[in-house]
């Protein structure tokens, strides 16, 4: 029932976690995301390979990735052609849309969040903030996502949400793609929701029901929407079918936007040009080491995540390991469950 | 072998040491205002931690509490560790006794490494592997279906003012978390078993189907044999097993139906009609049927 395969020859990352730092045993991050990670299987969802007991805490080990989506849109020298912004977007997608099939919203969708493997493979990583949906009567914390990234019923407050929230992050992301700088920046809520508003237009009553009754509703100059060309002129990266299903992505009322599934299916991924393959995607130049999950947090000012109990890497994490230390892993690996077959026996 | 044979904790003793601290669980669940899914995940990685773990070594009042403590944790409805501490040790030591040791803060400390040491010990045993199914879900959908909605809909209508058959079909589901089922069984088949000895026990036929040839319980892979093997178990160990006299695994002998009271079923809701006779004999009528 418990087989553990041995990983043999292959470079994991180790993400370490105190516990009992703050006073409450196991945190409730950390079993979260072994729980949720345990059940979702995806080539665009990370791999939880195994967690360990470690000394202070728990061990959560993933396969190593090699970089991440963050670093391919800085990067200046990594030129984006259509096809790849098409691949990137689509993996995205479908990482999302498993995630969703399974009613579990991640809530903390961003670049840095989906890590690129060597094979160039997409994986969608940290669900330390990722939560079961559907439940009708349990209220949700709108303190989530990077605040870029949020979507605007989370900026009004909004305790009762779905799987939408991590749609319009996704859109945020295939804005970033395009523009190579994030989309919605700004250091404050409101000054986020400016930028929304002056891009898509003020959301209108009849677009939006209930949208005065949001927790945290404010009214803003009403705006007409500019035209999506107008902020994304390059044809040959954004054709017209790219920009109709951003703006399905980034619609500002959450019932009529698009679903992750849905957006898969949508035209812009059956039109020529075909999605760059995966192994020739391009990647930035000094393929920084990193380790899976483990970073994650606090890069930039504004993203910064407020008030939730995310970002515990605590201790050092290995950075680089060559193969002395995979097979320090597994003989510590064979102790480990040594060590757990004698418990069970005692 | 298992461990608690090993260590001479005979099938009733570990029946007794369980139902007593899942009562705990449930008790202390219910003070401290969680939901069922908590409380339900709380019991089954309790069941699933003494499956390899024996009793004599590990306190079953602490494991208790780490389980009840982690489930609430896995299911998104974390209590404080103090709270659940607290929770527990009203129930078990009575209100007088345990408010004098939580005023101590040197017990409290303690209690709390120790509930905090339990949980790790818990997650190892489980290696991890902590995302449980429960049976609601499936309860519902299949309560849902025509055949079954019918049923429902016309025992409502023959009998009102008794308690609702899907309550009575909740209520053993409750009931069927005493028992290691989640064990042995996937948790979809103990919720179809459940409707199914509802059903049996109060003499509605069986054999439905919504479109006339498949009967309604054929999904999820389920089996007419398996259906009666957990209608038997809940039946005989949920119900009998008072005494502790249960604990054997695996189909019941045809001997094993003493003659008891009908009071036992009456903990599911199942209400007889006045005029009604036996209750032994009808119990028995009803295991032969089973077995038949």
């Amino acid at each position: 029932m418990y087989a553990l395969p041995l990983q043999t020859g292959e470079l994991v990352a180790i993400k370490k976690i105190r516990v009992g730092e703050k006073g409450e045993g196991v945190n409730v991050t950390a079993l979260r995301e072994v729980k949720l990670l345990r059940e979702l299987h995806h080539p665009n969802i990370v791999r939880l390979l195994d967690v360990w007991p470690s000394r202070r805490g728990i061990a959560l080990v993933f396969e190593y990735m090699e970089t991440d989506l963050e670093r391919v849109i800085r990067d200046r020298a990594v030129l984006l052609t259509g096809a790849d912004v098409k691949a990137y977007l689509r993996m995205v997608l479908a990482g999302l849309a498993h995630c969703h099939a399974r009613w579990v919203v991640h809530r903390d969708v961003k670049p840095d969040n989906f890590l690129l493997a060597s094979s160039g493979a997409l994986k969608l990583a940290d669900f330390g903030l990722a939560r079961p949906y559907g439940s009708p009567d349990r209220p949700f914390t709108h303190q989530v996502f990077a605040r870029w990234y949020r979507a605007p019923e989370l900026l009004y407050g909004s305790t009762c949400y779905g799987p939408g929230v991590d749609v319009w992050a996704a859109g945020c992301i295939f804005a970033e793609l395009l523009l190579r700088r994030p989309w919605f920046s700004a250091e404050s809520d409101v000054g986020v929701l400016n930028k929304i508003f002056t891009a898509l237009g003020t959301p209108r009553d009849a677009n939006w029901g209930g949208l005065r009754a949001m927790p945290a509703f404010v009214e803003f100059q009403p705006t007409p929407p500019a035209p999506l060309r107008s902020l994304f002129p390059n044809v040959a990266v954004a054709p017209d079918d790219a920009l109709d299903l951003l703006s399905r992505m980034v619609c500002l009322a959450p019932a009529q936007r698009i679903s992750a599934a849905d957006a898969l299916r949508h035209r812009y991924f059956r039109v020529d040009p075909a999605p760059t393959p995966q192994e020739r995607l391009p990647k930035p130049g000094r393929a920084g080491v990193r380790v899976a999950a483990a970073a994650a947090s606090a890069k930039r000012p504004g993203g910064e995540r407020e008030a939730t109990p995310a970002a515990e890497a605590g201790g050092p994490a290995p950075a680089g390991m060559d193969s002395g230390d995979v097979r320090f892993l597994k003989k510590r690996r064979l102790q480990m469950d040594a060590a757990l077959d004698d418990a069970a026996d005692a | 072998m298992s461990v608690n044979r090993k260590h001479g904790v005979s099938p009733a003793l570990e029946n007794r040491m369980k139902r007593s601290a899942i009562d705990l669980i449930a008790h202390a669940g219910k003070a401290l205002n969680m939901d069922h899914v908590a409380m339900g995940t709380a019991v089954v990685i309790f069941h699933r931690y003494y499956a390899t773990h024996s009793f004599l070594l590990n306190d079953k009042f602490l494991i208790a509490m780490a389980c009840l403590y982690l489930g609430g944790k896995l299911e998104d409805t974390p209590k404080s560790a103090r709270d659940v501490i607290t929770a527990c040790c009203m129930r078990r030591y009575g209100p007088e006794v345990a408010g004098l040791s939580l005023r101590n803060h040197d017990f409290l400390t303690a209690a709390r490494e120790r509930l905090f040491l339990a949980e790790r010990a818990v997650l190892y045993a489980l290696r991890f592997d902590v995302a449980i199914e429960h049976p609601f879900g499936t309860m519902l959908a299949a309560l849902r279906r025509p055949a079954l909605t019918r049923v429902w809909q016309e025992w409502g209508q023959a009998h009102p003012g008794s308690v609702s058959f899907q309550q009575m079909c909740i209520n053993l589901l409750n009931d069927s978390y005493k028992l290691p089922l989640c064990l042995m069984f996937p948790a979809c088949h103990v919720a179809l078993a459940c409707i199914w000895t509802v059903m049996k026990v109060l003499r509605i036929p069986t054999r439905l189907s919504d479109d006339g040839v498949t009967p309604w319980w054929q999904e999820h892979g389920m089996q007419h044999e398996d259906l009666k093997e957990i209608s038997c178990m809940l039946l005989e160990r949920l119900y009998h097993a008072d005494d502790g006299a249960g604990g054997t695994v695996g189909p019941v002998s045809a001997a094993c139906p003493t003659p008891t009271p009908p009071k036992q079923l009456r903990a599911v809701g199942v209400k007889r009609k006045a005029g009604e006779t036996g209750g032994a004999e009808e119990y028995n009528d009803l295991f032969d049927e089973l077995l038949a």
